[in-house]
């Protein structure tokens, strides 16, 4: 009787301590990609170098816990410092005065198998809009090293007109020099914080 | 086909293009690095683009995955052996118009100096004319190799057996050309 009293206690114990669960990103093996059309006919991509996180779940079920991201627009890498520097001018990310993206997710809820949706405020300079990204599930291990993780992807699509990143350039045909849309796709691996 | 047509020259316009490939890590993510310095020329028939030639030279210490000692460990023998093998070749043999938009492109893609032949696919994102005069064009070409195959040959595998770092590895090629006058 006290054996099933004690492993009752264990059992309670443990499935509270299973919420709130907190995450951190592993930033080596992560990534937070864009990319937009140049001159209408071809991709061009970029990345930001640093970002963080704050993630937690319900064991490991994400869709009930918090996700929050911040990213430094001044970690804008695309290779070429001069477009680099144009992009974090007021033409674009304004980064001196905005020296944050962020994303504020207010649910997760599963679409099939493992795609997930994300929706949740996202603010870049200084206007924050609802959107909603699509999330796949990569899967959870176990590394070498006894820990944890998890990979998620997560893609979405914002016009930057609505945030005014307006630059807009046009060809003499009328295309853009620079789209509008921009396609953000983000690798993310996360290690359960012990 | 008949090289004496393929009298235009197109070439990269590296501010505009990219050299990418990704892994599977751990089976649970994608890790995604590129090549800094890389090289490509085409050359097409005046009309169209079926039956290009296409090279490119990539130089494997340009190798970037944002963690350097990540890089080093790539440059090393567990992976590319930058010592002795410097640059990563393709050369085409064919490219087959499939449609308006996409194409098959055919070749032979050197690693560590064994070459193999690869396909890769190839969708055209159009030709315009730049506001400085300059004739562009875009291209995506993606494809998928097993790094196995060119002595990549680094294996470690976590407790379930997955492999840390995947054996395939995927292409992942935006490219601007800029006709040549």
């Amino acid at each position: 009787m006290k054996n099933i009293i004690f492993a009752l206690i264990i059992l309670v114990t443990s499935s509270l301590f299973a919420q709130n669960t907190s995450w951190t990103i592993d930033n080596a093996h992560s990534k937070v990609e864009f990319s937009v059309t140049h001159l209408v006919i071809s991709e061009v991509t970029g990345n930001f170098k640093k970002f963080d996180g704050t993630i937690t779940s319900n064991g490991n079920d994400f869709t009930k816990g918090n996700i929050e991201f911040s990213i430094d627009v001044n970690s804008i890498n695309t290779e070429n410092e001069q477009r680099d520097n144009h992009l974090k001018s007021d033409d674009f990310f304004n980064a001196a005065k905005f020296p944050k993206i962020t994303f504020k997710g207010t649910s997760l809820y599963k679409v099939n198998g493992n795609k997930y949706k994300l929706k949740g405020n996202f603010t870049m300079r200084d206007v924050t809009k609802p959107i909603v990204l699509d999330v796949v599930y990569g899967g959870t291990v176990k590394d070498p090293w006894g820990n944890e993780r998890v990979g998620f992807k997560i893609m979405g699509k914002v016009n930057r007109f609505d945030y005014g990143l307006k630059w807009n350039n046009l060809v003499e045909a009328g295309g853009a020099v620079v789209g509008k849309e921009v396609t953000m796709n983000c690798n993310i691996e996360l290690i359960k914080k012990k | 086909m008949n090289s004496n047509n393929l009298n235009q020259i197109w070439n990269i316009d590296p501010a505009h293009s990219r050299i990418q490939f990704s892994v599977r890590h751990m089976v649970i993510s994608e890790v995604i690095g590129n090549f800094k310095v890389f090289d490509l020329k085409m050359k097409s028939s005046e009309e169209d683009f079926s039956e290009s030639e296409i090279e490119f030279n990539i130089d494997v210490n340009s190798i970037d995955t944002g963690i350097p000692d990540r890089d080093a460990h790539l440059k090393s023998d567990d992976f590319f052996g930058t010592d002795k093998y410097e640059t990563i070749s393709f050369k085409s043999s064919s490219l087959k118009k499939l449609n308006d938009e996409q194409y098959k492109l055919i070749g032979n893609l050197t690693i560590r100096n064994i070459t193999r032949p690869i396909e890769l696919d190839v969708e055209l994102g159009g030709i315009i004319t730049d506001p400085w005069g300059n004739e562009r064009a875009g291209f995506s070409i993606r494809g998928t190799i097993s790094r196995f195959d060119y002595d990549l040959k680094w294996n470690s595998l976590i407790e379930t057996g997955g492999a840390v770092v995947s054996k395939n590895v995927k292409i992942i090629c935006d490219v601007e050309v800029i006709k040549q006058k």
